[in-house]
């Protein structure tokens, strides 16, 4: 904590908590990263309508990026994830997902159904 | 005591960690400005707070999740108490994951322990960092030295602009994956995420970058000469360093246990 970001952006100080961060660096990381566990009270943040949000909040740059022939995180998990959860236990029927190895993320996702929104079939 | 014994409370789980402290959450305000608390099990810890069910339950969240607003301060509120824990190891937990009482948080840690170990294990002495690059407007700016001399004239300038502009965003899409490459290799472990909406942004740049790199703490002031020096060799991006965040890009339980056999049917 001790390393000032350089450059005109204050973001970095931001982080660490001396000033109001970018709302979309935020929400990138509490929304999508970290780990997930079930809890008891099954709030699926890949919800349907939250999915609409963060479509809504992604489709201008995913267009963008898409002409410009930026596609490597077509099959990243932020959209492709809509389906996980819902299955998953804290320790009971997800348990297998967990344990499979890095870079399976990608994977699993493209295993599921995920309402065309990122790809239209199963492998 | 308004609610009384009605009143059914959830118990929100902001990251789990080691070497914690309930005197570090002292006066910090959780989500819905709740106390933030410790639940323990051996030497790892959860950090929480309480929330009043009528307003987080399910249903109730779903619908406040989907509001911006509400979205914002509940994501902000998880947020700050995540970057206070990361002053110790800790790995963040996905926002709004919710448990009955503090019983199931223990049991959770317990169940988990090992994976939550190898977890805060990677993360330890480290932080993430988050690097962006955006295409420079100075870069990719054509000015226009006469003004267009007919409709045709401005026309065909008007192509060869957004051709020109086309081009240039190209090169400096190749341009940053050549930058992520090199800060990749400065860095433990690297993420590459999806570019950010302007509107999330609030930046009206183009977003090429938007990655997370895992940086020994130690080594934070040299990843940020590495920095320094790719700004000034690639002319043609912008680039913004944030943090030091939580390792949120880093903290999966999917890549850590990834090559170990250890969970063996009980």
């Amino acid at each position: 904590m001790t390393v000032e970001p350089r450059g005109r952006s204050s973001a970095g100080a931001a982080a660490g908590g001396h000033q109001p961060a970018n709302l979309g660096d935020i929400l990138e990381r509490v929304l999508d990263r970290g780990i997930v566990i079930v809890g008891d009270i099954r709030v699926s943040l890949l919800d349907i309508e939250l999915l609409t949000i963060k479509l809504r909040l992604l489709i201008a740059s995913v267009d963008t990026a898409r002409e410009l022939g930026i596609d490597w995180w077509q099959h990243d998990p932020w959209l492709s994830s809509a389906a996980r959860p819902a299955v998953r236990g804290p320790n009971g029927d997800g348990a297998h997902e967990r344990e499979l190895p890095a870079g399976s993320r990608r994977r699993m996702d493209e295993d599921w159904d995920v309402e065309g929104a990122v790809r239209d079939g199963r492998r | 005591m308004m609610g009384g014994a009605d009143q059914q409370t959830g118990v929100w789980v902001y990251a789990i960690g080691r070497q914690l402290d309930q005197p570090a959450f002292r006066d910090l305000p959780g989500v819905d400005t709740a106390p933030v608390d410790l639940v323990r099990a051996g030497d790892l810890a959860a950090v929480v707070s309480s929330v009043d069910l009528d307003r987080f339950g399910a249903d109730e969240l779903k619908r406040a999740l989907n509001d911006l607003d509400q979205l914002e301060q509940i994501a902000r509120a998880h947020h700050h108490v995540v970057q206070v824990a990361a002053e110790r190891p800790i790995v963040p937990m996905r926002m709004a994951t919710i448990y009955d009482d503090e019983e199931s948080v223990r049991l959770m840690l317990i169940e988990n322990s090992g994976a939550f170990t190898a977890a805060l294990h990677r993360v330890e002495g480290r932080q993430e960092w988050g690097v962006k690059a955006f295409a420079s407007p100075a870069a990719s700016a054509s000015p226009e030295t006469t003004a267009p001399v007919s409709g045709a004239d401005y026309l065909k300038r008007r192509q060869a602009s957004l051709t020109a502009a086309d081009e240039s965003r190209r090169a400096s899409s190749a341009e940053a994956d050549a930058v992520y490459r090199r800060l990749a290799g400065s860095a433990e472990a690297a993420r590459r995420h999806r570019p950010q909406d302007p509107r999330l942004s609030g930046d009206r740049r183009l977003m090429l970058l938007n990655a997370a790199f895992l940086i020994d703490s130690s080594a934070a002031g040299t990843f940020a000469d590495v920095v320094e020096d790719i700004r000034r060799t690639h002319r043609s991006l912008d680039l913004e360093l944030t943090g030091p965040w939580a390792p949120y890009s880093f903290a999966t339980i999917d890549d850590t246990v990834s090559v170990s056999s250890t969970e063996e049917p009980t």
